[in-house]
């Protein structure tokens, strides 16, 4: 007599996808995570169904999320997967901005900063400070409206290549007019701590140096965070972690 | 069962030493492969593995390849190049570990 075997059960399309939606429920992981989890998910549930005939697969998936962990080690695994994503973001973006420390740019930034202190060192008033500021500011302001937002409202706006001559001009205009600003605060400096300087006047220049650097360096970052940045890598991310907007947001 | 605290410095090591012996697993393999190996003494969770799978995939020790298995998807992980290389530093080191633990538990044998 011949011994009849019983059919090995597989979950169904429908069974993945109700399985694969209590997986996006419990974890709120992408699609990365989720296939991962899915499979070992679906390997486990499959084997206690076929162990146990008469088991449902609501009673086989609960079983199997108790066995693996339940929801504390799911978020663990999506946890562990956003903090890899941020730290490639992160590369990247120190990557970027190492680019910015090179010995030209440095230096340009400086002159330019040194320059603008200058003029406000000479001017004799306050008041005569602040029209200059504020006339300097607005040709800026007007410079760099010109030069991006009237491609926006042409409709004809572009991510920009961070190897234009055009992006890095309009980055040199946006830091032109911060360092303007920043040239106020050496002279209250140097103001308040006169006696300091007295006798170690070679002192000011380098404090000044740094602070602009660090402080250019520190705007580049926030720059980089809120506007061209996310677009320059957003291909090479979604390549390397798929529907990573699901995870992180920078 | 061993005592996850011991285990989990050795996870890494664990991960790269079977991924060195196939040329390609899945998460659910890598945690049978370890459970029929030590007899079940060790238990890999997946919660301890897929976040050491992910660290170094993100490190670049490990590639990975997504294949479709009848109706679902699956993840398969590689060692790369600088992964081969590292293996054989972990195994080192992993080696000098357990002969360090040997001398301290068995000091006759020092």
């Amino acid at each position: 007599m011949m011994e009849h075997k019983p059919k090995r059960r597989y979950l169904t399309d429908h069974g993945m996808e109700l399985l694969d939606t209590f997986i996006y429920n419990k974890s709120g992981g992408g699609y990365d995570v989720r296939i991962e989890i899915l499979d070992h998910y679906v390997i486990e549930i499959e084997q206690l169904l076929n162990e146990n005939p008469k088991m449902t697969f609501i009673i086989a998936r609960n079983e199997v999320h108790k066995k693996l962990g339940e929801t504390r080690a799911l978020k663990k695994i999506v946890k562990a997967k956003q903090k890899q994503i941020r730290k490639y973001w992160n590369k990247k973006v120190n990557h970027f901005l190492i680019g910015y420390l090179k010995w030209p740019k440095m230096v340009m930034t400086l002159l330019l900063f040194f320059f603008f202190f200058s003029i406000i060192s000479v001017i004799p008033s306050q008041r005569h400070t602040m029209l200059v500021m504020l006339s300097l500011q607005s040709l800026v302001a007007s410079a760099s409206y010109l030069v991006q937002y009237r491609s926006i409202k042409a409709s004809s706006f572009k991510i920009a290549d961070p190897k234009s001559t055009l992006y890095s001009f309009e980055c040199f205009m946006e830091s032109a007019g911060t360092l303007f600003v920043m040239a106020l605060a050496p002279m209250h400096i140097q103001y308040l701590l006169a006696e300091y300087f007295e006798g170690r006047a070679w002192l000011f220049p380098i404090i000044i140096s740094i602070g602009v650097l660090s402080c250019t360096y520190l705007s580049l970052k926030a720059h980089a965070f809120h506007t061209e940045f996310r677009y320059w890598i957003k291909d090479e991310l979604e390549a390397k972690y798929p529907d990573y907007l699901k995870l992180v947001r920078f | 069962m061993v005592d996850p605290k011991l285990l989990r410095g050795s996870l890494e090591t664990i991960v790269l030493k079977l991924l060195d012996d196939h040329d390609e697993m899945y998460g659910y393999e890598i945690t049978q492969k370890v459970k029929a190996l030590t007899a079940d003494q060790i238990q890999l969770t997946e919660g301890a593995l897929y976040p050491i799978l992910h660290k170094l995939e993100g490190q670049g020790i490990l590639s990975t390849r997504i294949a479709s298995i009848g109706n679902r998807k699956r993840k398969y992980y590689s060692l790369t190049d600088e992964g081969n290389e590292r293996v054989t530093e972990k195994l080192s080191d992993f080696e000098v570990f357990v002969q360090s633990m040997q001398l301290i538990l068995n000091p006759k044998m020092g």
